[in-house]
């Protein structure tokens, strides 16, 4: 028999309130919460990045906040899930756990680059509303911001994309063409070919830029890469502070205090009951490889002052 | 009675193999080789499956994995507007667009060098003076080892077992640099640097054929994985020389290079090449020097660890090897009257030339960036230095020496265009005893792109074996029959070179301009020349000896310029010139480099699959010292065509070089010896 309006409504409102009722379990009440910070490993970039939380948590602490950092080999069937409000995953592999568990405990992400996230949550189809992330990588803007920087007078930059990775080719040429860069895209076919694209471009471009992706940059191919480009004196953009070490010549990134830092401010965000959605890191830093740039004849201000004008170039965008 | 005068004549000496002696006859090398490349392929193969793309998805560790250090602070090349003197370079794309078969040919786009065939196949070559039957002013470098011979200082430029193929660059640097690169960096450095196996993968087959019996042929495998980067070549070269002597030659050889990476931190280079050349030898119509065949043996071997201490800072230890040996044996009929008169019964006798030469050295070096605004290199050589030979160094045979070196080098940007630099080198040579080669330079930059530079130097030359010890004697038994040189009672001095120079550097580079002139003027003081004196034992009156000693002084004034044009990937053009002013007491010095010397290259490519390309050069009257003659003039066109069978794909290719295009019958060192027009057909093929 077809329910009236007024019997739908009242059949809701329990719904609705039970809803209420378990939001406010799982963040409005700070006071008795739980949070725990999930590490992938024990190395000491994931727990440089829980001591940040931590420390940016200090007052949530002091006012009852019980944060609990747990390592992923601790985290059995995620069964813990259940006796926390929200749980801090740090790294690709905790994120997967976190998802993965039967209980619905909401989830920050960090520390994991934007593809792999994008990755979790295409493969478990979750609720939007469950899992959130601060990405590792940084936006494109501050990338060029940096590279235009660096490099007043370059025009055009060469970008190697692999099937991976082939579906940002739009959003680099937009958040290129604002910094007056013309970028050169070259896809790598499923063969993987890395030089027979990156030999013909570098004749073309006056940089080179590189994304994260394994299938273009990793240990194999990183040396080739290297040396062929600075072979053809074309400066590399990267994204990583290694990478800027192995000669990249310079990178804008965050290190995991400073993303650790921003997870705690996201963390107070939400449980005072304000949902985050995936953010690019607020805090970044830069680092130059100094006789890279001596070698190309490039002129590098010290890092302060390219931080500054990196800022500069963002704002007057 | 009757003393026969015969070239040179030694002692039998039978091939007892000398402790610190270990040459493998190349027909084991290359068993070696095959063996360890086998050997090495199996355990790359059983190395952990590393997959070439790790498609496995990014994750965090590809940001906070630690990295290899490729571009190490060794690796990075100083830029040219920085460095204290003036550099040239040559690269890639102009060694194949010279169409040259050998490195000695390609110093003729230097500017201020003299290039000479001497024989079929063996170069000399000279830079702005005192050029000579052997390169003796210069340090050679193969990747940072050095390679001339300790006998003469000379470098053996037909028996390097490097072929064209596998050179990535050649750096010049056009100044005395000691303070760098030690005592024999007298007139400046050539600094050959090979092809990285990490960039040039695969397999590839080059096969040179052409007139006067001139073929080349050489292979290559190069490949790597996370651990080890390698490349391994077999080539072998082969000259039919001038018409009417006998210079013909036939040089097999093998270059092998490993570079391990151990960690990210450090990487071990391993380097080794040898060559085993089969020459004719003698004269024709000659009785005691007849037409029979003679070899030489050419190793050297490196092995270098280096260990990065950051992106700015890196040690590296070194220890490199070089061993030359030729061999040259004949049998003949001497004057039966001979052995009646010293009471011998008469027997052929065998004169056997040859001599076995080499250097063992170890080096430390440290490289840093104590500052944003300095840089610093400074590192300790130990080495020694033997020769071995009965004829010309009697009566020990084996000579050895031992020398140590501390250099420095230190880079200061005293203000945003202003960087100062300072070198020196202390050097405990073991005929010189302690010497300080300084140098110092400062660069201006006037506006970007345009660098004002002044530089002042000093370098010694210490007398190498030859000079100082040789004691060239023929002996038939125990009796001395003959003494072509005698060691020098009083010793000699070091030969010096004080240089001061101002050059500019110029770059436009949205036109792809570059262009690099340079004044400077050098004085050389106490060069050691022979000179015919009476024979301290004189066997009989009249009897005359060669002595070595220190002779003239010589003052070069030159002006040089090099101007590269590259305005886009098909074209390229590069001139240089220089103009030499030389003074001398001495009448044959003032001639040893010619007043003008020019050469320009023009490359261009038509269409993506055919490039043509064309180089004149050309000096002017000069007299070769040594053995060779005096020559009005040097000329000389080469073209080449080049036809890349894959465009794009791969670098097989087909070109045709055509050599002394314009045909001018150069006396190129000998009046004898006369150039003619040659060509040849390359084909170069990748798998």
């Amino acid at each position: 028999m077809p329910l009236t309006f007024s019997a739908k409504l009242i059949k809701t409102i329990p719904r609705l309130a039970c809803l209420v009722l378990l939001w406010f379990a799982a963040f409005g009440c700070a006071q008795a919460a739980k949070i725990s910070i999930l590490l992938s490993d024990t190395g000491p970039e994931y727990r440089m990045v829980a001591d940040a939380v931590v420390m940016a948590l200090a007052a949530e602490r002091r006012a009852g906040l019980d944060v609990q950092i747990i390592s992923q080999h601790e985290w059995v069937n995620g069964d813990q899930a259940k006796d926390f409000s929200l749980i801090v995953a740090v790294g690709v592999s905790a994120a997967q756990s976190a998802a993965d568990s039967r209980w619905r405990t909401p989830v920050l992400a960090t520390l994991i680059p934007r593809q792999a996230f994008d990755k979790i949550l295409s493969a478990r189809t979750l609720d939007g509303a469950r899992m959130t992330a601060l990405y590792l990588d940084q936006p494109f803007e501050r990338q060029f911001a940096l590279m235009r920087a660096l490099l007043p007078s370059a025009k055009t930059f060469g970008i190697l994309l692999s099937q991976q990775t082939q579906g940002s080719s739009a959003q680099v040429r937009s958040a290129a063409e604002r910094f007056q860069f013309r970028p050169v895209i070259s896809t790598l076919g499923s063969d993987g070919e890395l030089f027979t694209q990156l030999l013909p471009l570098l004749p073309q471009i006056d940089a080179m830029f590189v994304v994260p992706d394994n299938g273009v940059i990793n240990r194999l191919t990183i040396r080739n890469f290297l040396l062929a480009t600075y072979r053809s004196r074309v400066p590399v953009i990267g994204y990583s502070q290694n990478l800027v070490e192995a000669g990249v010549l310079s990178a804008v990134f965050s290190t995991p205090s400073q993303i650790g830092q921003h997870a705690g401010e996201v963390v107070r965000q939400m449980l005072k009951g304000a949902w985050a959605a995936p953010a690019y890191p607020r805090y970044y830093t830069l680092k130059v490889n100094n006789s890279v740039a001596r070698s190309l004849d490039i002129n590098v201000p010290d890092e302060d002052a390219l931080l500054r004008e990196v800022h500069r170039i963002l704002d007057s965008e | 009675m009757s003393i026969i005068v015969f070239k040179q004549v030694e002692a039998i000496w039978h091939s007892a193999l000398h402790p610190d002696f270990a040459f493998f006859s190349l027909t084991s090398i290359y068993k070696r080789a095959f063996t360890i490349s086998r050997r090495l392929l199996a355990f790359i193969a059983f190395c952990p499956l590393i997959a070439l793309a790790e498609t496995s998805g990014v994750t965090e560790s590809d940001f906070l994995a630690e990295m290899p250090k490729v571009l190490t602070a060794s690796r990075l090349a100083q830029p040219l507007s920085h460095a204290p003197a003036a550099v040239s370079v040559i690269d890639r794309e102009m060694i194949e667009a010279s169409g040259a078969s050998n490195i000695a040919e390609l110093l003729r786009l230097v500017p201020g060098f003299m290039v000479a065939e001497r024989l079929g196949g063996q170069y000399t070559t000279g830079y702005k003076a005192l050029g000579g039957e052997y390169s003796r002013y210069m340090q050679v470098l193969v990747d940072g080892v050095s390679i001339y011979q300790v006998y003469f200082g000379e470098v053996h430029w037909w028996t390097l077992p490097v072929p064209v193929e596998e050179v990535e660059r050649i750096e010049v640097v056009r100044s005395p640099n000691a303070a760098s690169f030690g005592s024999n960096a007298f007139q400046g450095v050539i600094n050959i640097v090979t092809r990285d196996p990490a960039t040039s993968k695969g397999g590839k087959v080059v096969l040179q054929g052409g007139t006067d019996g001139f073929y080349r042929g050489l292979a290559r495998y190069s490949g790597g994985n996370e651990l080890i980067d390698y490349r391994a070549t077999i080539g072998v070269k082969r000259s039919t020389g001038f018409d009417n002597i006998l210079d013909a030659s036939r040089t097999p050889y093998v270059l092998l290079r490993g570079d391990l990476h151990l960690s990210p931190r450090d990487e071990v280079q391993l380097q080794f090449g040898q060559s085993e050349t089969s020459n004719e030898a003698g004269f024709k119509d000659s009785q005691l020097n007849p037409p029979h065949s003679a070899t030489v043996v050419d190793q050297f071997f490196q092995a270098r660890w280096n260990h990065s201490l950051g992106s700015d800072e890196d040690i590296s230890l070194q220890y490199a090897r070089s061993r030359f040996r030729p061999r040259d044996e004949w049998t003949i009929m001497l004057d039966p009257l001979l052995y009646a008169y010293l009471g011998l019964p008469y027997a052929p006798y065998s004169p056997s030339l040859g001599y076995e030469t080499g250097r063992d050295s170890f080096e430390l070096t440290h490289r840093l960036r104590p500052s944003r605004t300095t840089q610093l290199a400074w590192g300790v050589e130990t080495r020694r230095d033997f020769v071995d030979s009965m004829t010309w160094f009697y009566p020990d045979a084996y000579l050895r020496g031992d020398l140590t070196r501390l250099f420095a080098n230190g880079e200061w940007d005293a203000l945003p265009n202003l960087t100062l630099n300072a070198g020196a080198m202390l050097e405990k040579h073991y005929f010189s005893g302690s010497k300080l080669y300084p140098r110092l330079a400062a660069n201006y930059e006037l506006m970007p792109g345009h660098i004002v530079r002044a530089s002042v130097s000093k370098g010694f030359r210490p007398p190498t074996f030859g000079e100082q010890k040789g004691n060239e004697r023929f002996y038939l038994n125990s009796t001395l029959l003959l003494q072509r040189f005698a060691p020098n009672p009083n010793g000699l001095q070091p030969e010096t070179v004080t240089s001061q120079e101002i050059g500019y550097l110029g770059e436009w580079r949205e036109l792809g301009l570059s262009f690099d002139a340079r004044i400077s003027v050098d004085r050389y003081q106490d060069m050691i020349v022979t000179e015919q004196v009476s024979n301290p034992l004189a066997l009989m009156d009249g009897d005359k000896v060669l002595m070595f000693k220190n002779g003239f002084d010589l003052d070069v004034t030159s002006s040089e310029f090099q101007a590269r044009w590259r305005p886009n990937s098909d074209n390229l053009v590069v001139a240089n010139f220089a103009h030499n002013s030389i003074l001398s007491r001495d009448r044959e010095a003032e001639r040893s480099g010619p007043l003008n010397i020019g050469s320009l290259m023009v490359s261009h490519r038509f269409s993506p699959a055919w490039r043509v390309s064309a180089t004149y050069y050309r000096y002017g009257a000069m007299d070769w010292l040594g053995g060779g003659s005096p020559i009005s003039k040097y000329e000389r066109l080469d073209m080449k065509l080049a036809w890349k069978l894959h465009p794009g794909h791969k670098d097989d290719e087909l070109a045709l070089v055509l050599k002394n295009a314009l045909n001018r019958h150069n006396i190129s060192f000998e009046e004898h010896n006369i150039e003619s027009m040659g060509a040849f057909l390359a084909l170069t093929l990748g798998f």
